[in-house]
């Protein structure tokens, strides 16, 4: 049921309500550089490796 | 000025002037007691948020920036120092706002003492808003400022006729002949043949300065001044970015503009690229060129505060937009177990940009999932190879500095950069998410604690 004492605290709740100021973003328009080709060269340069030991391995000894 | 305010008879509180009802506070006045004083460099804008409702933004002498409602607005000017706060709530009652002294100055102590716009009026409680740091929150681990604004402003000035309505039809029209050249004309396996990173690496950046410049100009054009261009580590990723917070007080459709003018620019800068790779055939253009696109749909991606987060913001007009979303979400999950829980009222929007925000809310908490899941991925294969990669980096790395080959060490030092920070990035997201819902878990748990031993 509605009573005025209600009335009135909705009232209110509604002014003060709207009187609460609301922060802005600080706007940074960002642009993140992903590097594919930075995490491409951390594997290739481990691939290299890899390959570099291989053909070591496969290497027939030498005779002397 | 004599400003008193009123109730609508729909019961929603507005505020209007009165000078009528200012004359018949004589009947009301106590003696002058409470005299706050707003400070000389507030300035109030209005604020565009694309209905008809009318907002204001008050901007503090310390450049922040706050929404406030017209309501809101008047009292703040009534506080000169001459007007007594009892004359203030005298003027509301007058209108049929039911509000003592002692809860207006509460009220203003709680939500206005943190935030310096007054001479004489401090937080009063620990339940006040804390005080404001003296720098606006910027979501960097390290950051720099490259470009000073009155450099940015002079060098933005002279490109403000790209934004001339000839030179965007134009421009537009290039950037689709240049995409045909690049991925009809041209085909992708130009990147078989390895091009030299580091040089990518220049061009790229070049690029990303030139997307920056892009929202600076857009500023200028509008009749704003572009603040700074800066570089720093987004957890640990390196980012450009250009401080456009001036932009809250311009139209809803030029806040827009700023907004894609960073991609428009770096698509300019696509079709450059584009002409070099065609006229060369060099692969390192090629490579420039993919990657440029790849940077611009990350950056449309609203589920990080990049430029398409923004650009939603302002279409919808919602600003703080994903904590809006988040609240709105909680709400309407506690609703469902709680018939009597309230939801937060959205401001007034059509059906269609409601959905638009209902599927931001559902897309940016998903994605935020997936992030998760495909960092947890990362962290986990790059574990599993550490042992391999970075004693591999660092046997090449010898090897260039024994055979004083400078590009290739610098090649190398930018890899071992990201072969640290991707996993470093993906790590620290997983913290930030798992301890978040830790937090909010151990709340609940002494909420629930707190009302089971009352």
């Amino acid at each position: 049921m509605n009573s005025p004492v209600k009335d009135k605290l909705v009232l209110m709740n509604q002014l003060l309500a709207e009187l609460v100021p609301q922060e802005l973003e600080a706007r940074l328009e960002l642009q993140v550089f992903v590097d594919p080709m930075g995490a491409m060269s951390a594997l290739d340069t481990n691939n290299n490796n890899n390959n570099n030991n291989n053909n070591n391995n496969n290497q027939e000894p030498i005779l002397e | 000025m004599n400003a008193s305010f009123s109730k609508a008879n729909d019961g929603q509180v507005v505020s209007r002037d009165l000078s009528a009802a200012g004359d018949r506070l004589s009947d009301f006045e106590q003696p002058a007691q409470v005299y706050l004083k707003l400070k000389e460099g507030c300035k109030f804008f209005p604020y565009d948020n694309g209905n008809e409702s009318r907002e204001f933004i008050v901007l503090t002498p310390d450049n922040r920036q706050f929404k406030i409602s017209p309501l809101a607005k008047q009292i703040l000017e009534r506080l000169d120092g001459r007007t007594s706060l009892d004359r203030v709530v005298c003027e509301l009652q007058a209108g049929g706002m039911p509000i003592s002294l002692g809860q207006l100055r509460e009220f203003l102590e709680k939500q206005y003492g943190g935030l310096g716009i007054f001479d004489n009026l401090a937080a009063s409680d620990n339940q006040a808003r804390p005080a404001l740091p003296a720098k606006p929150r910027v979501p960097f681990f390290l950051h720099w400022d490259l470009i000073p604004k009155r450099y940015v402003a002079a060098i933005a000035s002279p490109l403000r006729f790209l934004y001339s309505r000839p030179a965007v039809i134009s421009g537009v029209a290039l950037i689709f002949v240049a995409h045909y050249l690049v991925y009809i004309e041209h085909p992708a396996q130009k990147l078989a043949a390895r091009p030299g990173s580091l040089w990518v690496l220049l061009l790229c950046f070049a690029s990303i300065l030139f997307h920056e410049f892009g929202h600076a100009t857009a500023v200028s054009k509008f009749g704003g001044s572009p603040g700074r261009i800066g570089f720093g580590l987004y957890v640990l990723l390196p980012s450009f970015y250009a401080d456009v917070s001036e932009v809250w007080r311009f139209k809803r459709r030029q806040r827009m503009v700023v907004d894609l003018g960073g991609i428009y620019f770096q698509l300019l800068s696509f079709v450059l690229f584009a002409l070099l790779a065609a006229t060369t055939d060099a692969p390192e253009y090629f490579a420039v060129c993919y990657f440029i696109d790849f940077m611009v749909l990350l950056n449309l991606n609203p589920a990080f505060h990049f430029d398409g987060y923004w650009l939603l913001v302002d279409y919808l007009a919602i600003p703080n937009l994903y904590r809006v979303s988040l609240s709105y979400m909680k709400d309407k999950i506690k609703r469902v177990f709680n018939r009597s829980h309230e939801v937060a009222p959205l401001p007034a929007m059509r059906k269609h940009m409601y959905w638009l925000f209902i599927f931001y809310a559902l897309l940016s908490n998903a994605f935020l999932f997936v992030i998760i899941w495909i960092s947890y991925r990362y962290v986990g294969s790059m574990a599993t190879q550490i042992h391999l990669v970075y004693p591999a980096i660092y046997q090449s790395m010898v090897e260039a500095i024994r055979a004083h080959e400078v590009l290739r060490i610098m090649h190398l030092i930018v890899t071992i950069f990201f072969a640290l920070a991707f996993p470093l990035t993906a790590l620290l997201g997983i913290y930030r998410y798992l301890s978040g819902w830790l937090r909010y878990g151990l709340e609940k748990l002494h909420s629930y604690r707190a009302v089971n031993h009352a």
